[in-house]
């Protein structure tokens, strides 16, 4: 099979689901440039009435995107990063995510927000957030978060055609990355996990960047340490696939959950707490989470103290198979885009 | 207005210093040395330099992405030394190294910066509100970008400070461009300072290449400020002379030729602000060729020993990451 960028498979979701809806357009600031690579030839293809370039106006894309979904269109907005997102708090909080509901189910709002997301580039605590449980706390929205370039293109065209408002939590430092992606039309349905990798010993669940961390850190373990671990890659967070997690857990009867966001009330506590609550009884130790610490995310140095470390996945394995150090020798590295 | 022989050296200086701290911190983002990115101030050091200038230390200036805050809390009187220090990330940085370009000298009135274009503008009007409530004549101002004027607290804080008659100055460096778009394809109108008219408050467009021009526009709406009449609007229209973020080119399949007209920016750089200032001095006989020479050599000086100071100061320890987080 081809084997193509993490961007490019964005870029060609996109093609597709404009070629073949009229009613999808793009919206945001420099959206005919992105600064991430998936635009490509969009605005050739598409022009101007179809990917729009905005002011610096957050509040208006997302409000927008919000008015447009409620008329008939399927607007994908992109946030640039996803912590300007925030900016659009009561569009993307309040009024896409509830407005359906508030009226009882009358109306449909499907649109899409792109949030490039993540860290490891010490661009600060406004640059760099992974802000996953502030849109899990948030009924009424759909959240994807695509780890490789063939559940990127499969999930976005899925959330195009979704007739809800979807995060797309698309992660910077993955855009570069190459991987196959099939040449034929496909989607990648939501929640539906993917077994990245399969093991014995450990349950990892991990999502968007930490899934390729924790792949690479599966590598050591296995060569240097010969300890298992299986990744399960929910794919989406909401909705949440848990009998792939459950049965993978009853397999290896350990769990380590990975995540970037901030570790209180992270996905990794609710998906500690849901495997708690249904499949305790399988569990040789407790769960461990590895994510990023309670502080803001730094700029510069002091960036890798607070955001999660492979070392520290490593750790959480050891812990949970109640083994001495296992050492990854500092042959992982958690690498930003900038 | 007849600006003092010593004030007209000190606008010069403080531009030529700027400009050599933005060089250098580029010369140090492409040898490896800075911890994050860069967007260049050349080419817009005149409106800042002029409202640092112009400010008292007890009054508040917040500041924008652009040269991360140089050409505005230079002039407040932040040393090149802790300025280049927090873009190495270093304990000795305005932000102790916590930030990599966010600027803090809450001494001399300088609050910060957020990482979102625009998100100033509210604590200015809160920040103005607290000169007010204290009564003291103290100011705050806000310079920042036409891009913020996208944002809608930005209109917010407006409509807040001219109800409230805050004293507020309200700048924006008008550079046409926001990232890669140009103003023609956000704003339905390129002056900015219309803004004022919907908020009844007195707005002015000025020459922001020429400092001087800068200067004598800010002293009215500084003392209509001090003296309890409420906000102005400044607009100073400006340029930035290299790409909006150093190490990426200044593309944009929106504009003709894909990037910003090269005669566009070759018409601006002819409008170098510090060579407009030094063709006025030498004319009016306050510099000579040599002052000049050693007003560059010094600013030159300064900015390498800035330079070797930040790379010997120590990283910041990661200890002090809860007294970081929440006040005593
Ligand atoms: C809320 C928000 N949206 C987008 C950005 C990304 N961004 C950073 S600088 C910039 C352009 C700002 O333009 P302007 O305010 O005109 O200042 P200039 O860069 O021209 O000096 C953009 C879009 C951001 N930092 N914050
Ligand atoms: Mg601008």
């Amino acid at each position: 099979m081809r084997e193509i960028k993490y961007m490019d498979a964005i870029n060609e979701a996109m093609k597709e689901e404009m070629s073949r809806d009229e009613t999808v357009y793009l919206i945001g600031e420099d959206v005919s440039q992105d600064i991430w690579g998936t635009s490509c030839d969009l605005f050739e293809m598409f022009g101007s009435e179809r990917v729009r370039d905005t002011a610096i106006s957050e509040a208006a894309i997302i409000g927008s995107a919000v008015g447009a979904a409620i008329a008939g269109y399927r607007p994908v907005v992109n946030t640039m990063f996803a912590d300007f997102a925030m900016c659009g708090a009561d569009e993307l909080l309040h009024k896409a995510a509830k407005w359906r509901f508030t009226h009882g189910g009358k109306i449909r709002i499907p649109m899409v927000v792109r949030a490039p997301a993540g860290g490891y580039s010490r661009l600060g605590p406004e640059h760099s957030q992974c802000p996953e449980s502030l849109f899990m706390r948030t009924p009424g929205l759909k959240i994807a978060m695509p780890s490789t370039p063939y559940d990127a293109k499969g999930l976005l065209k899925t959330a195009i055609r979704d007739n809800n408002p979807v995060i797309f939590l698309e992660h910077k430092n993955l855009m570069g990355h190459t991987g196959p992606v099939p040449e034929e039309e496909y989607l990648v349905p939501f929640g539906v996990a993917d077994i990245k990798r399969e093991g014995t010993d450990v349950t990892v669940v991990a999502t968007g960047f930490m899934v390729s961390l924790a792949q690479e850190v599966a590598e050591v373990l296995q060569q240097d340490h010969d300890v298992s671990l299986e990744i399960v890659d929910p794919r989406t967070l909401e909705p949440l696939d848990l009998d792939t997690i459950l049965a993978s857990v009853r397999k290896t009867k350990h769990l380590v959950v990975v995540d970037e966001e901030t570790s209180r009330c992270g996905p990794a506590a609710e998906i500690g707490m849901l495997v708690m609550e249904n499949a305790f009884d399988y569990l040789d130790a407790p769960i461990k989470r590895v994510a990023a610490a309670n502080y803001p995310i730094p700029g510069g140095y002091l960036e890798q103290f607070v955001l999660p470390q492979p070392q520290a996945m490593a750790d959480a394995v050891a812990a949970v198979l109640g083994r001495e150090k296992l050492d990854l020798q500092g042959k992982v590295v958690a690498k930003g885009a900038m | 207005m007849e600006l003092s022989k010593e004030l007209l050296i000190d606008l010069y200086t403080t531009m030529v210093r700027i400009r050599r701290c933005d060089e250098k911190v580029i010369e140090c983002l492409f040898a490896g040395k800075l911890i994050t990115f860069y967007h260049s101030c050349q080419g817009q050091e005149a409106p800042g330099t002029a409202l640092g200038r112009s400010l008292r230390k007890d009054d508040y200036l917040y500041y924008n992405h652009r040269g991360h805050g140089l050409p505005k809390v230079l002039p407040k009187g932040m040393s090149p030394k802790t300025f280049i220090a927090e873009h190495y990330g270093r304990a000795t940085g305005a932000a102790k190294g916590y930030a990599g370009f966010h600027n803090c000298d809450i001494e001399i009135g300088i609050p910060g910066m957020g990482g979102m274009v625009g998100g100033e503008a509210t604590l200015a009007a809160g920040t103005a509100l607290a000169c007010k409530l204290r009564g003291k004549g103290q100011v705050t101002a806000n310079m920042f970008g036409d891009g913020a004027t996208g944002r809608g607290p930005f209109h917010e804080a407006m409509l807040m400070s001219a109800t409230w008659k805050l004293p507020l100055i309200w700048c924006v460096e008008n550079n046409r461009y926001q990232q890669w778009t140009c103003i023609s394809l956000t704003h339905p109108k390129e002056d900015l300072a219309d803004f004022a008219h919907g908020y009844g408050i007195p707005s002015a467009v000025v020459d922001g290449q020429d400092v001087i021009a800068c200067y004598e526009a800010l002293q009215p709406a500084i003392e209509r400020a001090r003296a309890g009449k409420g906000p102005t609007l400044l607009e100073f229209k400006t340029y930035r002379f290299r790409p909006h973020v150093e190490g990426f080119p200044d593309f944009s399949v929106q504009c003709e030729g894909g990037c910003r007209p090269e005669f566009e920016v070759e018409e601006w750089k002819k409008r170098d602000p510090i060579k407009l200032m030094e063709a006025t001095l030498l004319e009016k006989g306050v510099l000579t060729e040599a002052d000049i020479e050693r007003i560059h050599r010094e600013a030159t000086e300064e900015m390498e020993e800035a330079d070797r100071f930040s790379a010997d100061s120590p990283w910041p320890d990661p200890k002090g990451l809860d007294q970081a987080l929440y006040a005593d």
